[in-house]
This record gives C-alpha cells, structure tokens and sequence, in this order.
C-alpha cells in the first residue's frame, strides 16, 4: 500500500519535472551564457544588426536604407513588438517570440537555434543597451480571445475600425492605403518612411497574425512606428477590441 | 524508548521502509531541481543573478512612485541630498522623506539663496506665420493653420518660449521637484497645448484630446519613442510619468502639423521664458555653471555664469 503511494507521488513529480523541462531550458542570466550568446549573435545576427548592435551590419548597409524599417538598433532599447506598455523594455518572452517566429518578411525565423541558443542569443543582446540594466517591465494582460466572432460583432468591428481611426493609415478597405500612407506622411522615429501593415494580406501582419496577436499589436502599439498604444484610451472596451480584431481578420479571409 | 520500539517492530517493514526511500528520495530530489529555476524566476524583486533592484534616491525621498528607474537615468545625475541644500540655504523649503507637498517656484523665489534673472533676447528678422492648408477634419482643425515659430516682443525684444537651464557640477543637484504640477499636453483644436513646456524627470505627464476627432500623441526621445498612444475621441486622458530627460518631440502622425515640444530636465534649475522673454531660476549653488537656451527655431546657446552665494544676477541672453 505504502508503496504504491509513493510510487505514485513519485510519477508526480516525475511528470510535472518533465512539464516544466521547457522552462528549465533557460538558462541562467550570467557571464557565461552571454558569452555564448554572444558567439551565436556573431554567426547569426551581426549581418543585419552589426557587430555592436546598432543595426549597421553589413546587409543593414541596403535593408531599409531609404525606407522603413531598418535592422535594429539593439544600442536604444526600444522594440516594436512587446507586451508591454507603450515606451517600455519588452518582456525576455517577448523577444524569444521575435526570434523564435522571426518578422514575416523582413527577419528569418531562428527555429534552428535550439531554445537555449535562443534564451542566450537574448542573454547577449539584453547587453547592448544600458536601459535594460535592473530594468523590470510589466507585460499588459492580453486574455485569450472569446469565443467565435459573430456577425454582429464583426459589424461592431467595422464601426470601431472607424472610430478608433485605423483607416487614417490603413485605409478604408484595409488595404494599408489610408490617406496619411498615400500623402507619404508616415515616418519613423528616424524620420524614415513607412509604410502601414495591408491588413488583407496576413504576411504583412509582423506582429503576428493570429487574434491574440493582433490584439496585442492594437493595445501596446508598435514603438518606432506611427502605429499608437489603445490600451490607456480604451482601457475596459474589451468587446470593442476583440471585434475590431475579428473585422480585422475577416479581411484577410474576403481574399483568401 | 518509543522511538526505538517504533524502529525495531520487524527487520521486513525496516528493509521495506529503506528501499521506498530509497525509489522515493532520488525522485523527489529531481523534481525539486527542475522546479529551481520556476521559483527563482518566480521571486518578486530579483534578478536572475540575485542582485534586488531598488528604487532611484530621489524617487524614495519625494514618495514618487513608479518614478524614474535608473534605466534612464543619465551618468552624471548623483544621488540627490536633502541635507546639503538646507544647509548652504536656510531660508529653502526643502521637501522631507514624506512631506506633504514638494516646494514649488514661490518658495525657491523667496529664498535667500542666489536667483538668476535675466531675459532672452532676439532682434534679428521676425518671419510672418506660415499658413498650412489643413489636409483632414477641416471642420475642427479649420481649412488653414497658422503656425508661428517666433514670438517675440516688439517693445523689448523678449524670446518667448525659450528654455533656459542651469547645468549643475557633479555632487550638487539637489532632490527638489520644482512643482508637483503636471506637464499638460491638450490635443485642442488640431494644436498641442502648450506648444512648449519644461519639467524635471518624474513628473507625470497628462494628455487630453478635447477635439471630437481621433489624434495620436506620439512622443519621441533621441530617435525611440518615449510614448506613443491614441487619443480616440471621447477616450479616457492618459497619465504617464516622465522617465526620460532630454527633448521630447510631441507629434500627431494623424495630423501632421501638429507638433510640440517638451524638455525634461534631471534637476530643476530651469524655466521658461515669458512673453517678453523674462525667465527666473532660483537655488542653484554658488560657483561657475554654465547656462544653456533652448529654442525651437533658433536653437541651442550656452554661456558660462558665475553664480555668487546671495543676491540676484541678472544676465540678458542674446541669439544672434
């Protein structure tokens, strides 16, 4: 009997270490894990992002020389894609996300590396900029998506679409053609120009495309960008929110 | 006597009894370690490599909180004292650990330190405001805008809009908040109001849009953005602290010419110019500084200053 207890306690504990095996591949922040992150940054990210971070590397000489966006600029500590306040330091997972999935279009998925390649690599970069020094940001809560879209939610959608000022930039249709985009008014905060995401063509969607991605893209803005944060302005109009992202995706699904 | 009887009840249940420990030991042990690094990363306030982040000085002393983290702290900021200012200026209110309310520019004023008065001047061309035909939202922003860079008194050659700082040496910035007062920034008639405003780090920021059209208050920092939110029509105000020093664009990228500005400075030893360009900077420590105008169009100007223990020196500062 008493063994039978303790052999099951013990494939308890034997399961949940191999649930949390994923977490454990992280490894510890210290001078030996950024020096390896480090060698794999010099094999694969100086090209683009430059031996010291600043998004000068060899190819960033042509990628995004007239237009935006350029390679980043590790030195500043600002990053688009977060989920975090607009003007914040992302989250580590944040950033394993972008390297992991890559920018469509722009940045290769780095799936090759192996996760803790991928924790080090992040390790490495978190160097070059001194803003990340005992710095603690705070992610947003950005919930799981509701249930399937309706029809009239999606009518909401549009509505809010309107009143939310999204077809400014990306047109009316969606098309990534609004009149501040058509005029050539969009720049970023390097007074590049830019061009907004055609939210008709998910690939154009660097954030990612799934609901919750959008979701995230729409209430923690895109830093660098014309693209603003909803999240203070808004704050409480979920419904709103989880409509215009299924508008937003219903476009997408009109082409396919 | 109990212990040993509870041991020695057969030799079966004691082989028993080591044998499931031993099964049971080994895998308690590898779930602990697995779990290590989740608790670790689970610590409220710690680092990865142990070390416990605590708040700025300053932000302790004035209760300011979140406040600045040290991320943008600039270099040669120190760590501000509350006991020096008292003693080389009695006359200073001073804020305490807790106060109720930080001193603000009438306080500085009355003391018996030295002030700084002076005016910023500019007598060269005065162009005519441009005219910028508005390209969306007509009936709020209007058909046209007039957009006036230089203001300048006609009878005394007052700059307005000028920000004058005095830069402090190493070891003499002192913990004041110059005025608990917010730095505004009302998206108003497709205009940021103030069109130019000085503040000292950590003061809170509040953007409003009183226009019934949608704007973006897109702040930008050394070419990254400090803060970039919408301004739906009819949303809620947003309140922000000031975690960067430096000049702050304020930008609309819905309505293109709508800019601003706002200088965030580390210490409080600065003002901004009136409409005939009289600016008043009180508390700065006796010695050599150098004094530093900002100016939108006509841009930076600095001159050095001796600064005495008491009394007023007045400097007129001249662009040329």
């Amino acid at each position: 009997m008493r063994i039978r207890i303790l052999l099951a306690i013990g494939a308890g504990f034997a399961m949940l270490s191999i649930a949390s095996l994923a977490n454990a591949v992280k490894p510890e922040d210290n001078q030996a894990t950024r020096e390896k992150g480090k060698q794999i940054y010099d094999r694969a990210c100086l090209l683009c992002h430059g031996a010291n971070g600043k998004g000068d590397g060899p190819a960033g000489w042509f990628i995004g020389r007239y237009e935006s966006p350029r390679p980043r600029d590790f030195t500043g500590g600002s990053y688009k894609f977060r989920s975090t306040p607009s003007g914040e330091l992302p989250m580590d997972q944040d950033l394993f996300r972008t390297v992991t999935q890559g920018i469509p279009g722009k940045m290769p998925p780095y799936g090759g590396l192996s996760e803790e390649e991928r924790w080090q690599v992040i390790a490495y970069i978190k160097t070059l900029s001194q803003a990340f020094k005992g710095a603690k940001p705070t992610a947003l809560v950005l919930p799981n998506p509701p249930g399937p879209p309706s029809d009239a939610g999606i009518e909401n959608g549009r509505k809010t679409y309107i009143k939310y000022g999204c077809q400014n930039c990306h047109g009316d249709n969606g098309y990534g053609d609004g009149k501040e985009a058509l005029d050539g008014n969009l720049k970023d905060t390097y007074g590049l120009m830019i061009s907004p995401g055609d939210l008709t063509e998910r690939a154009s969607l660097k954030n990612g495309s799934s609901a919750q991605a959008l979701y995230r893209s729409i209430m923690t803005g895109l830093d660098g960008t014309p693209m603003p944060s909803y999240a203070d302005t808004i704050g409480g109009n979920d419904k709103d929110v989880w409509d215009l992202v299924y508008y937003i995706l219903s476009l997408s699904q009109e082409r396919q | 006597m109990g212990r040993r009887g509870m041991f020695g009840r057969s030799a079966m249940s004691v082989q028993a009894l080591v044998r499931l420990l031993s099964v049971a030991v080994p895998v308690v042990m590898i779930g602990l370690a697995c779990w290590s690094p989740l608790l670790a990363a689970s610590q409220p306030g710690a680092e990865p490599d142990g070390t416990v982040v605590k708040a700025p000085a300053s932000q302790q002393m004035h209760g300011l909180a979140p406040g600045p983290p040290a991320k943008f702290r600039r270099p040669r900021e120190v760590v501000p004292s509350v006991a020096e200012p008292q003693a080389e200026f009695p006359g200073l209110t001073v804020s305490q650990p807790g106060s109720e309310a930080p001193p603000t520019r009438s306080a500085f004023s009355e003391s018996t330190g030295p002030v700084i008065v002076g005016r910023v001047l500019y007598r060269g061309l005065v162009p005519f405001p441009t005219q910028i035909q508005v390209n969306r939202d007509l009936d709020v922003c209007g058909a046209t805008m007039s957009m006036a860079t230089l203001s300048v008194d006609a009878a005394t050659h007052g700059l307005q809009n000028a920000v004058v700082h005095v830069e402090q040496g190493a070891g003499e910035v002192s913990a004041r908040i110059i005025a608990a007062t917010p730095v505004l920034v009302r998206n108003k008639g497709c205009r940021f109001h103030p069109h130019v405003a000085a503040a000292q780090m950590g003061a809170e920021v509040q953007i409003f849009n009183d226009d019934p059209v949608m704007h973006n208050t897109n702040i930008i920092v050394d070419n990254s953005t400090a803060l970039n939110v919408a301004m739906v029509a009819g949303g809620n105000p947003i309140k922000k602290l000031l975690k960067r020093s430096g000049l702050h664009l304020v930008k609309c990228n819905v309505h293109k010419f709508m800019q601003a500005y706002r200088l965030v400075f580390d210490d409080p030893y600065f003002d901004q110019t009136t409409e005939t360009g009289q600016f008043s900077i009180a508390g700065v420590s006796p010695g050599l500084h150098r004094i530093t105008v900002w100016h939108e169009t006509l841009g930076m100007m600095e001159k050095e200053l001796q600064v005495p223990a008491r009394g007023t020196v007045i400097v007129d500062l001249e662009y040329k």
